[in-house]
């Protein structure tokens, strides 16, 4: 063996070393950049762990043995190294020689030979490991409150949703909206109330209008279902009341009869559209109420107990229907002149004079109710009736006796009277002051300029045409002397 | 192991350098200020290589080879090329002679090239027909006229010098020719130093006498040595990706070469590199080749090998800084270690 191999295989080794330490160094840079944006979006998004120490050992020693993998496999050959170690000991080749032949003779005359250092410039590396490091130790130590501001600023919407969470509620306990559909509405709100972000506010703005939307829609249908519902109710409260009004003694007649044959279509036609709901009502109005349907249905009039608590059901479904317009406005579900027109009437038709109506008529109820109209509502709102009033037009003026003012009109020139003065080819030249334009309003007018504007000056414009000429700072006074 | 393959012994090697030694010594006393091309020519004889000498006349060029002929006591030989001069008047020619029989007979009569040291006075004066016909005797060592080769002395050294190409009424030396030069070594001034020693020492340009001289057996024993300096392969590898890197399409291959170079130099400049690196090894008392010998004799080995381009010419670059910038960036030992990593001596 020769005397240079122990100090090259040291050479080799330092070189090796050098080379893993230098890759892992580089590397580490990138790890501890890579460590603290991991743990930055770790922060924002969640929870660190509590072993996080032990990942980032782990994942740096893993890092650590792929380095040495890596340096292993782009290891210098040897003979490299050992031309390396000759150039730095200056031995003149003696070193390379010694793998191929026997060299002993010259190695004691050459000296022990001295191992090359080996040097890496490693100051940027160092550099991007101490920001690397800082970036990490402040990834780690940064408030969560402020890194939360960073990520995801936030977006107070909380009034708006509770807003929305109510009027769900209500759409759903008021059978507005399917159970099923106000809670995928609740899970939707949830949604996006969880990721509102102000990052983007448009997005949550949009989306919880698009709610609101669609949560007045559904009010709004309602509400205008209930108001037509509300109207044939007052119809027929209306009409129950001049009913019960009526005196005795006409119970029996045609008028009653008519008028109970109304209420009864009425009736029919409000359980169909399924306005009187006796869900709510009392157990003894309920059974008042289908017991009276019944006689209605048959033509039947109801006796006075029956119609006063025909009439008290009635009243109460107006309520219902009141109340929940009420609660639809109060809550902004609807628009207030919607709510408005479930107020109750002020001033209403008293049936007192309906029933005196109904007796003078003598059964054409038809025509009663046809001149009544709208004010059965007696919602107290402002409308045109049922339709438009007629376009009458009458008491014209007469034309008798009256004619069209008669007024001369100045004579022209004949035609055989003319006299040529010249033909042209284009309108003719006029020289001023010598063409008379005609007779008429334009006799002494005198064409001049070209001006078609040009009037005749008259006598009566003498002051106006002396002011003008008189205005200050345009023409000095005329010297008088 | 044979004696061809083992290692000099230092007491092989020891006399071989004290005799170069004394060459160089002899040679620095007689030619004042020019160490550094006295060892040059040196490796030239050790590695059997001819020599190019280029620089302005009166440079001391023939002196030189006057002095390395009596240094040697090799025999001497000057030939001035001209215009005029004919192949014949270098090689030798037939004259027709009467013999003892009285018959008449073409005899040959040898040329100045037969002898062991030439100095082919400003080579590029003669035309292209009379330096095409030192190509043979350069590179066989024999001469062949009328259909017969004769061998010529041994050893045999051409030393040539020329002019800058540049005078006016010079021939460019063709690069085949060029390439059988194993060095080119360029004559430059010397100091005004030197130049005041001239004047005092040497009156009347006379040389000194050598006070030692080498004889034929000194040389033919450095001969023998110089085959047995060893040339590792780590060596041989960095020579051979020198001589690659000369081409400008090679990897290796430097900026400076690659917008300069039009030519790279061909494998006789790696065979001339690795025995000038021999011979300076030997001079320096070395049995192996290292990475400093090559770069000692690389420039004087390509500077004449390189063909450049005409960018090169604009950038008024010469080959010498075209190797400079080689040397400098091709690493010897072919570690590829990256650039920020270095090895220092401890």
């Amino acid at each position: 063996m020769s005397s240079i191999d122990p100090a090259l295989q040291s050479f080799v080794r330092k070189v090796h070393a050098m080379m893993i330490y230098r890759t892992l160094l580089k590397w580490s840079v990138v790890w501890l950049m890579i460590s603290g944006v991991a743990v930055l979006a770790t922060r924002f998004t969640g929870e660190l762990p509590t072993n996080w120490w032990q990942w980032m050992l782990g994942s740096w020693t893993a890092l650590a043995c792929i380095a040495w993998y890596r340096e292993s496999l782009r290891q210098p050959e040897s003979k490299q190294l050992r031309a390396a170690f000759d150039r730095q000991n200056q031995a003149g080749g003696l070193v390379m020689a010694a793998a191929e032949v026997d060299t002993r003779s010259w190695e004691a005359k050459a000296g022990s030979f001295m191992l090359p250092s080996v040097q890496w410039n490693s100051g940027r590396v160092w550099a991007g490991i101490l920001l690397a490091t800082v970036f990490l130790i402040t990834a780690l130590l940064v408030p969560v409150k402020y890194a939360s501001l960073f990520s995801d600023p936030p977006l107070e919407i909380s009034q708006q949703v509770d807003q929305l969470h109510e009027q769900i509620d209500i759409l759903e306990s008021e059978y507005i909206l399917p159970n099923n559909e106000a809670e995928a509405k609740r899970e939707e709100l949830d949604r996006i109330a969880e990721q509102a972000s102000g990052f983007n506010p448009s997005k949550t703005w949009e989306a919880l209008d698009q709610l609101l939307h669609t949560n007045e829609q559904l009010a709004q249908e309602e509400a205008e279902d209930a108001l037509s519902k509300l109207k044939a109710i007052n119809e027929a409260t209306l009409l129950g009341k001049a009913l019960e009004m009526l005196p005795k003694g006409l119970k029996d007649q045609k008028a009653m009869e008519e008028g109970l044959k109304q209420m009864g279509n009425l009736m029919q036609q409000l359980a169909k559209a399924g306005a009187l709901d006796p869900e709510n009502l009392p157990p003894e109005l309920k059974k008042a109420m289908a017991e009276a349907m019944k006689q209605l249905a048959k033509g039947e009039g109801p006796d006075a107990q029956q119609l006063k608590q025909l009439l008290e059901a009635l009243e109460n479904n107006q309520d219902q229907l009141k109340d929940l317009a009420k609660l639809l406005g109060q809550k902004g579900l609807i628009p207030p002149n919607l709510a408005d027109q479930f107020k109750p009437g002020q001033g209403g038709i008293d049936p007192g004079p309906l029933a005196e109506l109904l007796r003078q008529h003598q059964g054409d109820f038809q025509e009663l109710l046809q001149e009544l109209g709208g004010e059965l509502g007696g919602n107290g709102g402002i409308n045109r009736g049922p339709g438009h009033a007629p376009l009458l037009y009458g008491n014209n003026s007469s034309e008798k006796g009256s004619e069209f003012k008669e007024q001369k009109l100045g004579l022209s020139v004949p035609l055989e009277q003319a006299k040529l003065t010249g033909v042209t080819i284009t309108a003719p030249m006029v020289t001023g002051g010598e063409a008379i334009l005609g007779k008429g309003a334009l006799n002494t007018a005198q064409a001049g300029g070209g001006n078609a504007l040009s009037a005749p000056m008259l006598p009566r414009h003498r002051g106006a045409v002396k002011r003008f000429f008189l205005r200050p700072g345009i023409n000095p006074p005329a010297n008088k002397d | 192991m044979s004696e061809s393959s083992s290692l000099l012994k230092p007491a092989e090697l020891e006399p071989a350098t004290e005799i170069t030694r004394r060459i160089c010594e002899q040679m620095d006393l007689c030619l004042l200020g020019r160490e550094s091309l006295h060892r040059l020519v040196v490796i030239g004889l050790l590695s059997r290589g001819h020599i190019l000498l280029e620089g302005l006349p009166g440079l001391g060029k023939t002196a030189l080879v006057r002095t390395i002929g009596n240094i040697l006591q090799l025999d001497f030989n000057r030939v001035q090329f001209t215009p005029d001069l004919m192949p014949g008047d270098v090689l030798g020619t037939h004259i027709l002679q009467q013999t003892d029989n009285g018959q008449r007979e073409m005899i040959f009569e040898p040329g100045p090239v037969f002898t062991n040291i030439l100095l082919a006075d400003e080579i590029n004066r003669a035309s292209p027909k009379t330096q095409s016909a030192m190509l043979e005797t350069m590179q066989e060592r024999s001469v062949t006229l009328r259909g017969q080769t004769r061998e010529l002395p041994d050893p045999f050294f051409v030393i040539a010098s020329q002019n800058p190409i540049e005078m006016e009424g010079t021939y460019p030396l063709p690069e085949a020719q060029l390439d059988r030069f194993l060095f080119r070594v360029l004559f430059d001034s010397v100091d005004a130093e030197v130049l005041q020693r001239i004047i005092t020492e040497r009156r009347q340009g006379d040389l000194p006498s050598p006070t030692w001289q080498a004889s034929r057996d000194d040389l033919t024993f450095l001969f023998s040595v110089m085959e047995r300096i060893f040339l590792p392969k780590p060596v041989a590898g960095y020579i051979a990706r020198l001589v690659s890197a000369t081409h400008p399409d090679h990897a290796e291959a430097s900026e400076s070469v690659k917008k300069y170079v039009q030519y790279g130099t061909s494998p006789r400049a790696a065979i001339a590199m690795g025995e000038a690196a021999r011979a300076h090894a030997l001079i320096d008392g070395r049995p192996t080749v290292g990475f400093e010998d090559v770069a000692a004799v690389a420039k004087p080995v390509m500077n004449h090998r390189l063909i450049l381009n005409y960018q090169a010419r604009f950038d008024r670059m010469d080959t010498g800084q075209v190797l400079a910038d080689l040397l400098d960036e091709l690493d010897e030992t072919g570690l590829d270690l990256p650039a920020d990593v270095s090895l220092k001596n401890a």
